[in-house]
């Protein structure tokens, strides 16, 4: 399928197995991509299975996703031009357009497995989600206790009075 | 052959999802957006505030936030032969999102420390990196010039120590450069002065940097006998790029500066028209890019008909044309009878993945903006900057000139170098 990976049939496999007990089996080079798995794998080697406790499948086979199609990036073929980075942007931007409930499970995801640049790539489609929106839209989408006092937010206001106008 | 079994529509993934985020992620997030959008989420909530005065959220948005969303717009005014900035544009320092082609203004509040502002000309400004950077001198003085250097955003401002030496009255000005260094979190000015006119003087270049608090010279852009005059300068990813007009060979030449190596590198030459207008360098999302006037030479008209915007590539100095426009084209899409117009500013804007979208430009007299849709090829208009009002001319009889520069804010106070190295 399409995360296969490598063809290359000496390559390691890794089997994960997801919150809800379904099965992944992916090549090492793409388990790499996370920290996390790495670690996990040079402590306790390929043979057992790895549980990812707090990842759904739906959500981990979305990283998986990404890690396949990054780390078959990195590779070299003869026959194949390399993948530019013009390709990997919209790649990228195209894995992202997802729904908002999505992303803030990919973010939980991405965080715990350590894979860094699919935490950046979240993190920025988040930012592009809140963009433009008051501190009052703000404190309801994020479900934020409002601490201030009336003339504590006054004082805020004032210093930078340029950006609430 | 690995199969797989996706399960589909889990009814948990609502938006409140959101809220369970830790704080190192919600770090992660507010680092990726504008500084307008943060200095207004610091009214959020207690330890949002927190976090966003925090140096280390400071260094994470100047990694992540980095793609020079502001277009800093202002106007020079002549006044008799005598070139100044106006005070208009002074007092209100304003600039477009060009994301959202929405004008934000700062009111500047403090006077310039020891001058009385009314007696008070500017010659020069330049804006880059959230940092504004001033050359002014008292009215018919020849001696009081005075650099100083402001924080826009933290509202502060102080008087740098005085140049080894200006070349200030000759036909060239001094172009001047402030950027601040993402690591060190201190910064520096560049000042390179122009030889004067009829004399032997070479390109002279000197920084200043917070550190020392000194000016030093760097090494010389300029071989013996050689006259380059320098019109525009940016930095991106510490390399200095200077575009300089060489006066014997009738070119203009693109060098690049590596701080750490202190060595001049020529990166390109180009053509100069019989009737020259200077080339000019942006930034934007860490890619280079020159604006050019450039056309035939069979007649005085034809000199500066084509207007071309072109993407340098600093690995093999190779480039990509982004955009080229007849000056009849320009006239048009500017509705502007006048043939002293030109092209003050350009940028270009990208899509989400990457590639050119369109390019924003502004008229040198003015200072309208608009767009150009680079796929559909339609013209749009951007709001008219509300905070300013039109051209001063009663005051001013002349020509008035509008420039521009994108960069980035930043949240730190850029000037309190001392607390932000000990933070």
């Amino acid at each position: 399928m399409h995360f296969q990976g490598s063809p290359n049939m000496a390559e390691k496999r890794v089997k994960l197995i997801s919150s809800d007990n379904d099965e992944f089996e992916v090549d090492e080079a793409v388990a790499f991509e996370s920290e996390t798995l790495r670690n996990m794998i040079q402590d306790t080697g390929t043979n057992v299975p790895i549980s990812i406790p707090n990842v759904s499948s739906d959500i981990l086979a979305k990283v998986l996703e990404y890690c396949s199609y990054h780390a078959e990036t990195m590779e070299t073929h003869d026959d194949k031009p390399p993948i530019t980075d013009a390709q990997i942007r919209e790649w990228d931007a195209d894995f992202v357009d997802v729904h908002p409930a999505t992303l803030y499970s990919l973010i939980l995801a991405a965080n715990y497995l350590n894979i860094k640049n699919l935490l950046d790539l979240i993190c920025q489609a988040v930012a592009n989600n809140i963009r433009g929106k008051t501190a009052v839209e703000i404190r309801k989408i994020l479900h934020i206790q409002d601490d201030f006092t009336y003339e504590e937010e006054m004082e805020i206001r004032r210093e930078t009075k340029w950006a609430f106008d | 052959m690995l199969l797989l079994s996706l399960p589909r529509g889990r009814a948990d993934l609502d938006g409140c999802a959101c809220s369970e985020l830790p704080l190192e992620i919600i770090e992660r997030v507010l680092s990726f957006l504008p500084v307008h959008d943060l200095c207004r989420f610091r009214s959020v909530c207690k330890e949002w505030r927190e976090l966003l005065c925090k140096p280390s959220f400071h260094d994470l948005c100047e990694v992540n936030g980095k793609d020079d969303r502001y277009l800093f717009v202002t106007r020079d005014l002549d006044c008799d032969g005598w070139s100044v900035v106006d005070p208009v544009f002074r007092r209100t320092v304003s600039f477009l999102d060009l994301h959202d082609e929405r004008w934000y203004a700062i009111e500047v509040g403090e006077s310039l420390g020891g001058f009385d502002e009314d007696f008070l000309e500017t010659q020069l400004s330049a804006m880059d990196n959230g940092l504004l950077c001033e050359m002014s001198t008292l009215r018919g003085s020849d001696d009081d010039l005075a650099l100083t250097i402001s924080d826009p955003v933290a509202n502060t401002r102080m008087t740098l120590p005085a140049p080894p030496e200006i070349f200030c009255l000759g036909a060239y000005l001094p172009l001047i450069l402030p950027s601040v260094d993402i690591v060190t979190r201190s910064y520096k000015v560049f000042l390179v002065n122009n030889p004067r006119e009829h004399s032997r003087d070479l390109t002279r270049v000197h920084v200043y940097e917070t550190f020392s608090n000194e000016w030093r010279g760097l090494s010389n852009p300029a071989k013996e006998f050689e006259e380059l005059i320098a019109g525009s300068a940016v930095i991106l990813q510490d390399v200095l790029y200077i575009v300089f007009r060489d006066i014997a060979r009738w070119q203009f030449v693109l060098l690049s500066y590596k701080m750490q190596e202190d060595v001049w590198t020529e990166v390109r030459r180009i053509i100069c028209p019989r009737k020259p207008r200077h080339p000019q360098l942006v930034v934007r999302g860490h890619r280079l890019f020159m604006n050019l006037w450039s056309g035939g030479t069979s007649s005085l008209l034809e000199d500066l008909s084509l207007f071309e915007m072109i993407e340098i590539m600093p690995s093999d100095n190779s480039s990509k044309t982004v955009v080229q426009l007849t000056f009849a084209q320009l006239q048009q899409m500017f509705s502007e009878q006048d043939s002293d117009f030109y092209i003050a500013y350009g940028v270009p804007r990208f899509n989400s993945k990457g590639s050119y979208s369109s390019v924003i430009l502004m008229s040198s007299l003015s200072g309208k903006l608009i767009t150009f849709d680079l796929t559909s090829r339609t013209v749009g208009t951007i709001p008219a900057n509300p905070f300013i009002q039109g051209p001063s001319l009663e005051t001013y009889p002349y020509c008035d000139m509008y420039r521009a520069k994108n960069m980035n804010l930043s949240l730190r106070n850029l000037l309190s170098y001392d607390s932000v190295a000990s933070g």
